[in-house]
């Protein structure tokens, strides 16, 4: 029963700091998440000392950490971490979508056109075709620095790990370096191949003209929006005493 | 719970109707609802929670304020305009549901 007289225990600052820490030691890095977690086994925890106000800290904790099973976290961080790409290359995929509707498609078939007449007229088009991919693999570099050093100040000014660096990790360097990698041999044995046919360089172009537009999204668009984003999770996690 | 497996194709869908009701909820208070309101029958599990969720959250259904409570930060979710129309229809579906298992189990019902 309890005892009206006596004011129900709380969760205080240490056990606050306790349970980031723990949460921390969990494998789950990222304030973000870390934040939403600490608050609800200080819930679990107060509720637990309402029942049994003489239970320590420590065994309370454990008995609520029991609750998320075997895996503890790491079902949750993986879920959060699938949820947030699906739905950031969601979003990269609706916007590239837009261009094959009209009036955008009319600037892709323009370019389609220049594209496949430039290569067509040229004796050396293997040399175009390649140049074309050193300068996206040259655009793509400079995004991935950029956007690494731009991870590394957010981590230092807040001092903090968020859930949305390893997602923008993902999409400007992870993947990149992914496909550049496997493209290298068929890179090498595009320039030593020699001059391109009709037929190849239909399928080249068709090929290369939504790939510069879906760089095009990836590399100009999307950053707007995740700095929004990102700008918005960091103020909604300052604390404000 | 005795059989968590019936109940989890529906767990967005309790989410859902609870927020639609409660206008805005945080996590831990989702968990006691439901134990309330099925008198400690279904309990939902913390590790199925959080990535319903988020997984809400990620396809537009639900937005989320932070707000201090004492002396930490608390995350509340509530339904979007979309979340709200997708309640309707999710809700439909699972009293379609509903009303069939009771026909195939219960059969006579009907009578």
């Amino acid at each position: 029963m309890q005892n009206n007289s006596v004011p129900n225990r709380l969760i205080d600052t240490v056990e606050i700091e306790k349970l980031y820490a723990f949460t921390d030691k969990h494998f789950v890095p990222y304030y973000d998440l870390q934040t939403e977690l600490v608050d609800h086994l200080a819930n679990a925890i107060e509720a637990q000392w309402l029942i049994n106000p003489n239970l320590s800290f420590e065994d309370a904790l454990a008995l609520e950490f029991k609750k998320f099973g075997v895996f503890g976290f790491t079902t949750i961080v993986e879920e959060r971490q699938a949820a947030l790409s699906k739905y950031y290359w969601g979003k990269i995929f609706r916007e590239f979508a837009t261009f094959f509707r009209f009036p955008k498609i009319v600037l892709m078939l323009i370019m389609t056109g220049i594209l496949y007449r430039t290569l067509l007229l040229s004796s050396y088009n293997n040399y175009i075709i390649l140049a074309l991919f050193g300068i996206m693999g040259i655009i793509e570099i400079t995004a991935g620095y950029q956007w690494y050093r731009k991870i590394h100040h957010q981590q230092k000014v807040t001092e903090k790990k968020w859930l949305l660096h390893d997602i923008i990790r993902n999409i400007y360097i992870m993947v990149p370096v992914m496909l550049f990698a496997n493209s290298l041999n068929f890179l090498f044995k595009m320039a030593v191949n020699g001059t391109y046919g009709h037929w190849q360089i239909v399928i080249f172009t068709i090929i290369m003209v939504p790939l510069g537009f879906l760089e095009y999204v990836r590399i100009v668009k999307m950053p707007v929006l995740i700095d929004q984003e990102m700008a918005r999770i960091v103020k909604n996690h300052q604390f404000v005493k | 719970m005795k059989n968590a497996q019936l109940y989890k194709g529906s767990l967005t869908t309790i989410i859902m109707r609870l927020l639609e009701e409660n206008g805005r909820m945080y996590g831990y208070e989702i968990t006691q609802k439901v134990k309330q309101l099925t008198d400690g029958e279904l309990n939902v599990t913390e590790g199925a929670l959080y990535p319903a969720l988020h997984k809400l959250e990620a396809e537009g259904f639900l937005d989320v304020e932070m707000e201090k409570a004492g002396n930490r930060l608390r995350k509340y979710y509530k339904l979007t305009e979309s979340g709200e129309k997708e309640t309707v229809n999710r809700l439909a579906e699972l009293e379609a549901f509903i009303r069939n298992m009771q026909a195939l189990v219960k059969p006579n019902l009907e009578l």
